[in-house]
């Protein structure tokens, strides 16, 4: 018996231990894609240091859904993200708070050439990431809108290019820039978001709680060098191109068409984030919150 | 009744540290959710789970019941014949080393998203250690009793149904115990790899959208499932094997 309590105090020093606040060290995390452009500005032209921010580590990650696990882990503290995973990991009650956006739309249906119409693809086989994810929003609201049901496989977009490329699939629902490599290689853009979501918020950028409620001028500054970041982006979009293609490995001109699917702005709009969270809720996915829950202003 | 007690002491002594765990201030209910919010969550998508449990219950058993059947009967073939041994073995042993859910990339180029990708890897994860089992069976099987048998004017169908199969059977349910599990957690990472449906595609869902009382939900229910199939296979084997004692 006494062996038996020992272990059990033993497990719970050690889960207690374990999970006890970290340092605040300001770890970023970005999207393996064209979203998190003004992340890729900043850290080439050493723009985070002119800020007086700090950055101790710069991930990738290959999809939003795994950005927002990083998040809830506690691996990152600052997270260039897409909408939809951030507001699914606040909802399941990880502390954090979107303070800015970085872009809206870039999510796309990409088709074999021979459709020509979104309402070939009922019932037909397509891929789509996760149901956490900002491009399987648009998948949901595509089919609303045409009143048609997809046959989904899920997978991340390397595996969708993967699909659609050897013909397993007839359609992807997919976010930019893989888009845009799906369209270099002939295959057909059907469907951009803009074209069923105007103003859709794309990306964003989330810091958590305890970083807000200690370093509030480390985030100010962030929020700032944003809004920086976005209007060099929009003016030199080039220029901005070749810097984002060296960090996803990709030649300039795909990104450079990518970019141009994508609206650069750092403007959060409450009204479509409160609509993005109240379908999330409506399809079963989160509970409703308020928007003004999520989203940090800087007072 | 004294073993059982504590089983079922040492069941409730788990789910008491896990609800423990889960309520500590500093553990994040969203990474680790206590037992009685697992629990609610079970209830709350039992009509879901049971569909994909149908789902992947039926992919398992199809792919777990012609594996099982192919290696019973190659196995009786190749431990009778020494030219079929010969012949099949050594491809079976070449090919068992491989895990079975290395196959699934090729399968889903093969047959696309469909079914077949699940069955078709639990058929591979379940046919050759019961092919071997099934052979070391009947190689086991002592030679005296088929040569008093045979004297005995036992032709050559019922020596291998009334004597040799009865025989080797503790062997091939070795195999049989061993694979079950092993076939459902095959199956199961099939469906996340490749099928929009079944606990493996729940899985994936609960991780996509950090749903960790979802993903735990599936997990516990993986854990009754393969109880429930140990528990059958060795109830066939208390049955099958009476003469054993």
């Amino acid at each position: 018996m006494k062996k038996i309590v020992s272990i059990i105090v033993l497990l719970l020093l050690f889960f207690y231990a374990g999970c006890g606040n970290r340092i605040e060290k300001l770890n970023f995390a970005v999207e393996l894609n064209d979203h998190a452009a003004s992340a890729y500005v900043a850290k080439d032209r050493g723009d985070y240091a002119k800020y007086g921010i700090e950055v101790h580590s710069f991930e990738q990650y290959a999809t939003g859904m795994a950005l927002a696990a990083a998040l809830s882990r506690g691996d990152i503290n600052v997270g260039y993200i897409c909408i939809v995973p951030a507001i699914i990991a606040y909802s399941r009650g990880v502390p954090i708070k979107i303070v800015a956006l970085t872009h809206q739309y870039g999510y796309e249906l990409v088709s074999k050439q021979e459709i020509k119409d979104v309402k070939e693809l009922n019932g037909k086989k397509i891929a789509c990431p996760g149901e956490g994810s900002s491009a399987n929003f648009v998948m949901r609201l595509v089919e609303e809108k045409y009143n048609i049901k997809f046959n989904v496989l899920r997978a991340k977009p390397i595996g969708e290019i993967s699909a659609l490329t050897n013909g397993a699939v007839n359609a992807v629902f997919i976010p930019e820039h893989y888009a845009s490599i799906l369209t270099d290689r002939g295959f057909k853009l059907l469907l951009r978001s803009q074209d069923i979501f105007p103003n859709m918020p794309g990306s964003c950028i989330v810091v958590k709680d305890n970083i807000i409620q200690n370093k509030r001028n480390v985030v100010k500054n962030l929020i700032r060098l944003n809004t920086e970041e976005t209007k060099f982006i929009n003016k030199n979009q080039e220029e901005a191109a070749k810097i984002v293609a060296k960090y996803l490995d990709t030649k300039p001109g795909i990104i450079e068409n990518s970019m141009k699917n994508l609206c650069y702005t750092d403007k959060l709009n409450e009204e479509k984030i409160q609509f993005i969270i109240d379908k999330l809720a409506e399809w079963g996915y989160i509970k409703k919150f308020n928007v003004k829950d999520i989203v940090w202003k800087g007072n | 009744m004294e073993r059982k007690l504590r089983s079922i002491l040492s069941i409730i002594i788990f789910i008491g540290i896990w609800e423990i765990i889960g309520r500590l201030p500093n553990v994040p209910q969203y990474l680790f959710p206590p037992f009685s919010k697992v629990a609610l969550k079970l209830f709350i998508v039992r009509d879901l789970l049971l569909k994909n449990i149908l789902i992947t219950f039926l992919r398992v058993a199809a792919g777990f019941v012609i594996g099982a059947m192919s290696g019973i009967v190659l196995g009786l073939l190749a431990g009778i014949n020494k030219r079929a041994d010969q012949f099949i073995t050594p491809i079976v042993s070449l090919i068992y080393p491989i895990p079975s859910i290395g196959w699934i990339p090729v399968l889903m180029i093969w047959f696309g998203i469909s079914n077949s990708v699940p069955i078709i890897a639990v058929f591979i994860c379940s046919f050759s250690p019961i092919f071997l089992n099934t052979v070391r069976g009947v190689e086991d099987v002592d030679e005296n009793i088929i040569y008093a048998a045979r004297i005995m004017g036992t032709s050559g169908i019922q020596l291998i149904t009334k004597i040799i199969l009865p025989l080797a059977l503790p062997n091939v349910f070795t195999g049989l115990k061993l694979e079950s599990g092993m076939s459902l957690r095959t199956g199961v990472v099939a469906e996340m790899l490749a099928i929009p449906s079944g606990l493996g595609y729940l899985l994936m869902k609960g991780e996509s959208l950090i749903d960790t009382q979802l993903i735990f939900a599936v997990l516990i229910t993986m854990g009754i499932i393969s109880l429930f199939i140990d528990y059958t296979i060795r109830r066939i084997e208390k049955r099958l094997l009476v003469w054993k004692g």
